[in-house]
């Protein structure tokens, strides 16, 4: 009797282990990974049918411009945050048969596009895409482009703060521009250090090529920036453009820090304040004779295209008269 | 039980678990490569 008690402890205890094996795991990173399906986050997710040209219920701002481009239409594509500027480009001069979406993506000839960033700025090299939207290219980017011979023109048309986010719970509420490369490059590690609680600091990274990830490169400053695989249990900080972040803080979970004591809203980015702020590009091959692709670029820096950008929620380059 | 019945039943908790485990390790790896940064930091359990 006493052997079966003990064998069925044994059976019981080894079970348990790898239920609360599972468990932690799961609450410790496999439910950080799923994606929070609030209210908040939906708002700023970019779904391509959300923000589709010529379509009644869609949430991308409508310009009613009396320009109409005829001819040989700039095909244009861009990076997955800045979608909702070329949608609306699109929709305000171009004619309404151009676009064709078979309910996932952009067919091939649809003059809109949708590749995201690296996908935007291989394609311009490549001569599919006339125009992309997007924001400093990465150095590998570059390589490519003059591997490939191609000189790509940049004219910004827009400004974007490239923001710090951490959980809103942190008690911190702003770094100054040192403390984040050093968090970075690995030399800060606690959030103590920095006033916050004895924490150790997790500084997330995107993909490289990513948009957000070249602009944190540039941000380095050269400085090293190594992935850090050993602090998963520490409170996260990262980073990512104002357009996805600002209509969320408040129930989304996240909070984006001041960066030398200057919060990252549309004034600040406006007057220059906060000092991490990224041009808005619309890139194209310095060799590429469509006579529209001047049109466009023009529009986007008309009074009508900059009221559009910031209608979108970016900050546009020009003074709106 | 027999020892053997025994011994029998913890192998098969032990492979279930390990199969378990690893099935819910690649599953996180695969939704760690796709998952919003926002609700990474947001999701944060502590």
């Amino acid at each position: 009797m006493k052997k079966l008690h003990n064998q069925l402890l044994v059976i019981v205890g080894l079970i348990m282990f790898f239920v609360c094996l599972n468990m932690g795991i799961y609450n410790l990173f496999t439910k950080r990974c799923i994606s929070d399906y609030s209210d908040g986050l939906k708002a700023k997710s970019i779904e391509l049918d959300r923000y589709l040209p010529f379509v009644e219920d869609s949430e991308l701002v409508k310009v009613d411009s009396e320009l109409m481009l005829e001819g040989d239409l700039p095909v244009l594509d861009g990076a997955a945050a800045l979608y909702p500027i070329f949608s609306a480009t699109v929709h305000a001069i171009y004619p309404q048969d151009c676009v064709h979406f078979d309910g996932e993506n952009f067919t091939e000839e649809s003059v809109l596009q949708y590749r995201n960033t690296r996908g935007a700025y291989k394609a311009i090299v490549d001569g599919d895409i006339d125009i992309a939207i997007c924001v400093k290219p990465s150095e590998e980017q570059l390589a490519y482009a003059k591997e490939k011979g191609v000189e790509l023109e940049f004219v910004p048309i827009g400004k974007e703060a490239f923001v710090f986010i951490v959980n809103k719970d942190n008690p911190v509420d702003g770094l100054t521009e040192d403390e984040i490369r050093d968090i970075y490059a690995g030399e800060i590690t606690n959030w103590s250090k920095v006033g916050g609680d004895n924490k150790l600091i997790s500084p997330l990274q995107r993909n490289q090529g990513s948009g957000s990830q070249t602009a944190m490169l540039s941000f380095m400053n050269g400085r090293e920036m190594p992935r850090d695989y050993n602090s998963f249990l520490g409170s996260a900080i990262g980073f990512s453009f104002r357009f996805y972040v600002e209509g969320i803080v408040e129930d989304g979970g996240v909070k984006m820090l001041s960066v030398n004591g200057v919060y990252p809203n549309v004034e600040n980015i406006k007057n220059d304040s906060y000092p991490v702020v990224q041009n808005i590009y619309a890139v194209y091959r310095k060799e590429n004779t469509n006579e529209n692709i001047p049109i466009v670029i023009d529009w986007l820096l008309s009074d009508e295209g900059q009221q559009m950008i910031e209608d979108t929620g970016y900050v546009g380059i020009n003074v709106i008269e | 039980m027999s020892d053997k019945k025994f011994y029998t039943i913890l192998v098969i908790i032990l492979i279930l678990g390990v199969i378990s485990t690893v099935a819910l390790t690649i599953y996180t790896a695969q939704l760690y490569d796709k998952c919003s940064i926002i609700s990474y930091i947001a999701n944060e359990p502590f």
